[in-house]
């Protein structure tokens, strides 16, 4: 029945009328995993298609969009599941969870996320190559599934996991997951979740990207509807989110070559991105949200954000042919009750990191980059981390 | 680099990604309604050889995907020997009953395919398009064999070690596996090789998806073990080679348009020919050919009804009806001893309905009636798969 459901709300909006509009397809963004092919295989992908809609509006852009992301990520437990207390401020918790000294706390999370998306633009701007402002509203559904992490029991030292301590011994009493609703396990045995949401948002865009060379300002907002009531839902997320994002990027210089292209610019920016949640259910998904180095705890309130300064080198004979190095600084703050947190622990915490990254961009299809940082500022009075250093060739981005 | 000072044409996109095992129902994965995995792949057009000739094109497709797969079960792990070769008495005696092994596994795996592609000619019959195209292609699997991760309720199961991590004889670091050897030593395995295909283009475009005339193709595989391919300290998991050779004949039985030159409904009648032979002393888990014997021979015969197009032009359904005969004969791979050789037919009626929306949802449900199975003698049986996906070419 379900699975009827959604397969009618896809066919019955396809049923448009053609017009000449072509298809649009993008990807957003390919991930990868340490454990997966050393990184250098994709393990995750997201990706969307625009269905050929004519524009309500003529001269501003009205898109239906489909938006798939799918495959396998990992995640690390840092909250205690029981109480919602976050390991790196009670380290005594860990020991109380049969967790060894330095025992990674990582598992693994195979999802597929879907959302059908409808915007609208209206007014120009000749500010922005695009639409001054816009509207969008969606709705989709997210399945994960959880499980240990690739190389669990791959051999005699490595049989403890997350889930599990030794093989068939639960870790935690299996009922009780209150920090991550979505891992606690059902009666089939798995630790998997579907739930749908509502979208909607609007940007106001006065930013002007043209690849090598960024100016303006874009203000985008979203606020995400995710009750246990809404249809296919199983109960597992209960939460409403607003994110506000504000991006500004200025060019300090560019120098062109002979035939076009340019031979170098440099453009500084920053972007913020405040995060509101409210929710007596909120999943692991519903928080994502990471400076370089750290992820900061998530809290009712949320702040992070990327100061950087990028200087591109020359595009050789072909616009996505070029390389570029960013130095940044990454900042977040978390602010309010922790999520999820059973005795309503409200903490004020912030972390910085900076770094620099070297990326080469070949024809668009490939992007080849070596990144090195360093946190130096934690959370809850621990110790700057090491120097964190990732080389990556992600491919058919 | 060397592709710096050419010119660019043309950019396609090809996305896919597909949804297996939606007829598997709510216990699948997803609930049977997500994929497994995706594929997604990026051609470039640009003047290889200057303006006389054809554009080339250069592809790159990269799909990963995480599922369950099944440790071979009807041979020896340290022989490579079928048990389809043995007399029941011979299967159960002490030395050789343990020497098979079966079991589950999660696989976790990604592939990535390259090539380049340059057409010559033109062809006689349509008057257009290449005669034909020669493409030199890379490709790289990973795979991995951990410990079980289940999707359907009530599977819990170690294949490859005991509850306290030890290996579980015969896997383990340091093993040989001659049959399996892609679950030898530490299960991590990368196994690359080359093929050399021409493509040979003698027909003319008659309706949706229908020709009329001939198609050949001709193909060489080599991945041998200096090709980057995972050693372990026992040996290979990849020397191999392959040659295919396929041809394919279409006669257009009818093609009638509409009003406004979308289809109406189309019918053409097929048959094509195909022979394979894998050589080689370790053949890698993708390169296996059917029943793991040497030589495949294959015919089949099929007509194929379009229907009409509907709201677009990439909307229409077809149906396939087909008979197939392929005889496989010769050796087996991966046996050590090399002894053993075998001849075996298998036949079967397949159906299949394929419904197209926007070109970009593509749902196919497929049938088919297995007359005869070869060398697994069990009676003639029916099965039946659905799959849906999504597919987009900008």
């Amino acid at each position: 029945m379900k699975k009827i459901l959604l397969l009618t709300i896809l066919l019955t909006i396809l049923a448009l009328p053609v017009f000449s509009i072509g298809f649009g397809y993008h990807i957003l963004e390919v991930r990868s995993e340490p454990e997966f092919a050393n990184g250098t295989f994709p393990s995750s992908i997201k990706y969307q298609f625009n269905f050929p809609v004519p524009d309500f509006i003529g001269g501003n852009i009205t898109e239906l969009t489909f938006r798939l992301d799918n495959g396998l990520i990992y995640r690390s437990l840092d909250q205690d599941p029981v109480t919602g207390k976050y390991y790196s401020k009670y380290p005594e918790l860990l020991a109380s969870a049969g967790f060894e000294e330095g025992q990674r706390r990582d598992y693994s999370v195979q999802f597929d996320e879907f959302a059908l998306i409808f915007s609208q633009g209206i007014l120009k701007t000749p500010l922005s190559d695009k639409d001054l402002f816009r509207i969008e509203a969606s709705f989709g559904g997210r399945f994960e599934n959880a499980f240990e992490r690739l190389f669990f029991m791959y051999n005699e030292d490595n049989t403890s996991g997350v889930f599990n301590s030794s093989y068939n011994v639960p870790r935690f009493p299996s009922e009780v997951w209150n920090a991550y609703p979505e891992l606690a396990k059902k009666d089939d045995g798995l630790r998997s979740t579907l739930t749908t949401f509502l979208n909607c948002g609007f940007d106001i865009n006065l930013l002007r990207d043209e690849i090598v060379k960024k100016n303006g300002i874009k203000l985008s907002a979203e606020y995400r509807y995710s009750p246990k009531s809404l249809p296919l839902s199983d109960g597992k997320a209960d939460f409403n989110r607003l994110t506000v994002k504000l991006e500004g990027a200025l060019t300090l210089f560019t120098i062109k070559q002979s035939n076009g292209y340019s031979w170098c610019s440099t453009v500084i920016g920053v972007d913020v991105t405040y995060r509101n949640i409210k929710g007596s259910i909120v999943p692991a998904y519903a928080t994502s949200g990471e400076i370089f180095g750290i992820i900061p705890p998530r809290t009712e309130q949320n702040i992070y954000g990327r100061l950087y300064l990028t200087i591109f080198g020359p595009q050789i004979k072909a616009k996505d042919l070029y390389p570029f190095f960013t130095i940044f600084n990454d900042f977040a703050l978390s602010k309010g009750r922790v999520i999820n947190s059973q005795e309503d622990e409200v903490i004020k915490e912030y972390a910085l990191s900076y770094g620099i990254k070297a990326e080469l961009v070949i024809y668009n299809f490939a992007n080849i980059f070596y990144e090195i940082g360093y946190v130096y500022k934690n959370v809850f009075n621990n110790s700057p981390y090491q120097v964190q250093a990732k080389f990556g060739i992600t491919v058919g981005v | 680099m060397c592709l710096l000072p050419l010119l660019v044409f043309a950019d396609s996109f090809t996305f896919s990604t597909s949804i297996n095992g939606v007829s598997g129902g709510a216990n699948g994965f997803g609930k049977g309604l997500f994929p497994l995995g995706t594929s997604y792949s990026h051609a470039k057009s640009f003047s290889l050889l200057g303006e006389k000739f054809p554009a080339s094109t250069f592809n790159i497709s990269i799909d990963f995907g995480f599922g369950d797969n099944w440790i071979p079960d009807a041979y020896t792990y340290d022989g490579g020997i079928p048990y389809w070769s043995m007399t029941v008495n011979e299967r159960w005696s002490p030395e050789i009953a343990s020497s098979f092994v079966s079991g589950r596994y999660f696989n976790p795996r990604g592939n990535l395919y390259l090539y380049l592609q340059q057409g010559f000619g033109t062809n006689p019959v349509a008057k257009g398009g290449n005669l034909v195209d020669i493409r030199l292609a890379f490709n790289t699997k990973y795979s991995l064999a951990l410990e079980g991760n289940p999707f359907l309720k009530d599977v819990n199961y170690l294949s490859f070690v005991n509850p306290d991590g030890t290996p579980k004889a015969p896997f383990g670091p340091g093993t040989t596996l001659p049959s399996i050897p892609w679950l030898q030593d530490n299960r991590i395995a990368v196994n690359n090789n080359l093929a050399l295909s021409t493509y040979w283009n003698l027909n003319k475009w008659t309706g949706t998806d229908a020709y009329d005339g001939a198609y050949a193709e001709l193909t060489l595989e080599y991945g041998p073990s200096w090709l980057a391919n995972t050693i372990t300290p026992k040996g290979t998991i990849s020397n191999y080679w392959k040659a295919y050779a396929y041809l394919e004949e279409k006669l257009t039985l009818f093609s009638t348009r509409q009003e406004n030159g979308m289809n109406w409904a189309t019918m053409y009648v097929g048959h094509s020919n195909s022979y394979s032979y894998v050589g080689g002393d370790v053949v890698p888990e993708n390169k296996i050919p059917g029943d793991r014997l040497r030589n495949t021979f294959s015919d089949r015969i099929w007509l194929h009804f379009a229907g009409p197009h509907f709201i677009a032009g990439d909307c229409y359904t077809y149906i396939e009806l087909g008979i197939s005969n392929t005889v496989y004969w010769g050796n087996v791979v991966n046996e050590v001893s090399q002894k053993t050789k075998s001849i075996e037919l298998q036949s079967s009626l397949n159906g299949l309905f394929h419904l197209r929306l926007f070109g970009f949802i593509r749902f196919d449900y497929s049938f088919g009636y297995v007359f005869n199975r070869g060398l697994y003698a069990a009676g003639p049986y029916w099965w039946q798969a659905a799959e849906v996906s999504f597919y987009v070419t900008v």
